[in-house]
């Protein structure tokens, strides 16, 4: 693993941590950077599955409209439809991974 | 950033074409973000996988086109040699996976073999581990917002 690797490891760690303990401190990571919208999106869904993960809380009233907010803003409904796909995907391989691996 | 793609990604970027989450992993291959790795057994588990009828009859459906995205991705992964002794068969994990489906321990046999940072799945009984050792087991979509929020906007120099 090289040095830039590892660097960029820890970055991630980082993001990670701060998506745990601070919706707001995400959202204004990416304020006014003209971040794309499989980015925010990407960052409304993991920060959503962090928290479901980690059952650490739940999202604020406040959060929520935020959360609704990023995705209309940033046109997500074809991320939302990808999503869906993905999910429609790995029912399809849990229902039929048996048979395909034989 | 060493990345390894369980059976039910690639399929899933065979199956959806240009549009899904997955197939923007072989875009960020391609930029050399992430290297795909696998070995003979995880290799070999997808390629019989693709011979199936019922992968036959779905893809078909999906995307008729499958193999021209096969012919993206077969370059950008690179094939190791499997070493038995790598592997700590005492990790919970390995106890968990070979209770719910003992096919999918290959998977975490290869993180563990070449310190593998994510590895991307759709099967839920790989998913709910969340992590192995220093792996951490993600959905595309997840993998995606990560390696994009690193390389992209980030700006780290490869």
């Amino acid at each position: 693993m090289t040095t830039n690797t590892k660097q960029v490891l820890q970055l991630k760690v980082t993001l990670e941590n701060e998506a745990l303990e601070s919706w707001q401190g995400l959202s204004e990571m990416f304020k006014g950077a003209n971040t794309p919208s499989i980015v925010r999106m990407a960052l409304i869904n993991y920060y959503g599955q962090l928290r479901k993960r980690n059952h650490t809380s739940k999202r604020t009233p406040k959060e929520n409209i935020e959360l609704i907010e990023n995705w209309e803003a940033t046109g997500s409904k074809a991320n939302l439809s990808r999503l869906e796909e993905q999910e429609a995907m790995s029912d399809w391989w849990m229902a039929n991974k048996d048979e395909l691996r034989g | 950033m060493y990345v390894v793609l369980d059976t039910s990604v690639i399929i899933s970027m065979l199956g959806s074409g240009k549009k899904s989450f997955a197939y923007d992993l072989v875009l960020h291959a391609q930029k050399k973000y992430i290297s795909f790795v696998a070995n003979a057994e995880t290799w070999s588990e997808f390629e019989e996988v693709i011979t199936r009828q019922k992968f036959q009859k779905w893809i078909i459906q999906k995307n008729p086109a499958w193999q021209k995205v096969l012919a993206q991705i077969k370059p950008l992964v690179e094939l190791k040699s499997t070493n038995q002794k790598s592997f700590n068969l005492t990790h919970p994990n390995y106890k968990e996976l070979q209770k719910r489906d003992h096919n999918d321990l290959k998977f975490l046999h290869l993180c563990d073999q070449e310190q593998v940072d994510i590895l991307i799945t759709q099967d839920k009984d790989l998913l709910d581990l969340r992590t192995h050792n220093k792996t951490k087991i993600l959905r595309p979509d997840e993998a995606l917002f990560l390696i994009q929020l690193v390389f992209e906007k980030m700006e780290v120099p490869l």
